[in-house]
């Protein structure tokens, strides 16, 4: 006996839906641009923004527009995308749904990392000898270096706990978690002997700010974002396989330790560019693929571009929130994004079936 | 096209599991692998599926070593179905398009669709084409992921105890399903079972392992009350019910 409904009609009428969310949110994306631009310090209307945008005339309203405004949105495109799409692949390689840029540490890394740049930076001055290589560097440049390196090392210690215990995935998340709070507390340690000016530099690093990035940082961002984009995509069916287990995954030629190794790689080295220009945007690898699993399910084809769209999207209301909720201060968006985790992880916790079930 | 393991050792550490074991298994049938826990069976489906590299001998994909081929060739001839599936919330259908992955190399495509559909159709589960897979009841699940080996298109299908953890009904289908689709595709199938009557059943071809060796193979006749008490390391009596046989455990130990 044959079903009444013909499952080819019904998974294109499936797929159909799932493409709609997808067009819908990409759509989304273009009114909350437009707000972000025009939003921000310097009152600007539409025209002023399309003027300085398009001509040369009017030289400060293209400075704004040139140098704040664009940066800041396409900063928030790529480190939304960055992050969102690395929290989705880190949950599908590690079978963990609590896998994030944050959880694993690569953040605190980072931010350990910059404390030490900040104040290896004041000591240049009274230990010659000892930093003397670095002394040709400018400060921003070797804070940056130094968060960048420290969240390299994160990624690669726990890249190695991977490979060391291939069948205890699950509890790379808790290694991730020691490793956050040992650079925490690193952190705290550097804090406690730093000076007023270096503890304010410190402290203003670890909130992510979208405005701290220039347009050199942003290519090199971009660069990272599309490579690792591109990797993610062409892997999207093994990822869908990996779900199946491992050992099926590999029956249906998916090299499962490669795979695994190679796209935490890729992931954490995207996430720790981003974390090293902006500081950390908090829990966005966490919240962005679970909304989108929610709206399409499991399937990467799709999970895939919804997840960078609602990332890239997140980070910009955060952003535009940051600005307006106490207005005339402006938050960091980091700021907003932590503030939206906690309710996450508690949705997570509590109402999983709900949050994760596959339509 | 058959398969065949000659010499084949494999230990674990310093323990030896199997121990210089050879066998030719043809195609079209199914090939039953019966022992008591920790013979080695999951480790044999293992090292033919190519998880696992023996430490010595060899395993032949009809005439060429498996150890020659690629990931990718051995997922366009070998399906592999473990004892415990993985749930997910993964949609059914989109689980058996993973099927279709070792054959199409960057998207699947309507034929695909159609022939995913057509499978569905055939062993009559179009219901469950739009569940997720943690939706699935154990009996349904387990079907589910034979039909996924089913639309890879092997030419052997490697089942770890397929019928473990179902109730009699869902073995009995599970078991049919098995047989059906060995028969219609000329493959060389090969299970594990603890259930010596469903062995009997749906079986044409024996392996009896105990003590890392082979205890016996062949046809029905290796099925025999001596070799199983051997096997089992107890006294067993065989009867014949209509078309049946049935094999019981002596009324005392």
């Amino acid at each position: 006996m044959s079903a009444i409904v013909c499952p080819e009609r019904s998974q294109g009428s499936y797929r159909r839906r799932r493409l709609y969310w997808l067009g819908f949110f990409a759509l989304l994306l273009l009114p909350a641009a437009g707000l972000m631009l025009l939003s921000g310090a310097v009152e600007l209307s539409s025209l002023q923004l399309l003027e300085g945008l398009f001509s040369y005339h009017d030289d400060v309203t293209r400075l704004v527009v040139w140098e704040i405004r664009l940066p800041r949105l396409i900063g928030a495109l790529l480190g939304g995308v960055s992050l969102a799409l690395s929290g989705t692949v880190l949950q599908a390689v590690l079978k963990n749904p609590l896998a994030a840029p944050t959880t694993l540490g690569i953040a605190q890394g980072a931010a350990f990392g910059a404390a030490l740049g900040i104040t290896c930076s004041g000591l240049r001055g009274t230990f010659p000898t000892l930093f003397g290589a670095l002394t040709g560097l400018a400060g921003s440049v070797m804070v940056s270096l130094f968060a960048f390196i420290f969240s390299l090392l994160t990624t690669g210690v726990i890249i190695l706990l991977t490979h060391l215990r291939q069948s205890g995935k699950e509890s790379i998340i808790l290694a991730g978690v020691a490793l956050s709070s040992l650079f925490m507390a690193g952190t705290t340690f550097l804090q406690y002997f730093a000076d007023e000016t270096q503890l304010a530099m410190i402290v203003h690093w670890t909130f992510g700010d979208l405005a701290r990035a220039s347009w050199p940082e942003l290519y090199l961002m971009g660069f990272v974002t599309v490579l690792a984009t591109g990797y993610f995509f062409a892997n999207r069916r093994n990822y869908n396989a990996l779900l199946a287990g491992d050992d099926v995954a590999q029956s249906l030629g998916v090299s499962v330790v490669r795979l695994r190794l190679t796209t935490m790689s890729i992931a954490t080295l995207a996430t720790a560019v981003t974390v090293t220009f902006f500081g950390i945007l908090g829990f966005i690898g966490l919240i962005a693929p679970h909304m989108a699993r929610r709206l399409v399910g499991s399937n990467h084809s799709y999970l895939l571009p919804l997840a960078a769209i609602l990332g890239a999207l997140i980070l910009i209301f955060a952003d535009l929130a940051g600005q307006l909720l106490l207005d005339p201060v402006a938050l960091p968006a980091g700021v907003i994004t932590s503030f939206l985790g906690a309710p996450v992880f508690l949705l997570l916790l509590f109402g999983r079936r709900g949050l994760e079930r596959g339509d | 096209m058959g398969i065949e393991f000659k010499q084949l050792s494999f230990a674990y550490g310093g323990q030896q599991v199997l121990d210089k074991i050879s066998c030719r298994l043809r195609p079209g049938c199914v090939h039953v692998v019966l022992g008591i826990n920790g013979a080695g069976k999951s480790t044999l489906i293992k090292l033919l599926a190519g998880f696992l590299k023996p430490g010595e001998g060899s395993v032949l994909l009809g005439n060429k070593p498996l150890k020659d081929l690629t990931l990718h060739q051995r997922a366009q001839r070998i399906a592999y179905v473990p004892q415990q599936q993985q749930t997910s919330y993964l949609l059914v259908f989109d689980y058996l398009l993973l099927g279709r992955k070792p054959h199409r190399y960057w998207q699947s495509g309507r034929a695909d669709d159609a022939l995913v559909c057509a499978m569905l159709e055939r062993l009559d589960l179009s219901h469950l084409a739009q569940r997720a897979l943690s939706q699935l009841s154990g009996g349904e699940l387990q079907k589910i992921a034979l039909a996924r080996a089913f639309v890879q298109e092997p030419k052997v299908l490697l089942l770890d105890e397929p019928t473990s953890s179902l109730d009699l009904k869902n073995q009995l289908e599970v078991m049919e399903m098995i047989a059906l689709e060995t028969s219609a595709k000329n493959l060389t199938t090969i299970i594990t079972v603890h259930d010596v009557n469903l062995a009997l059943r749906f079986a044409e071809s024996f392996v009896l392992m105990k003590d890392r060796k082979i205890l016996a193979f062949g046809d029905l006749e290796v099925m025999s009350p001596e070799h199983l008490s051997q096997l089992y390391g107890l006294p067993l009596r065989m009867y014949r019910q209509g078309n049946c046989l049935q094999v019981v455990p002596e009324n005392n130990l």
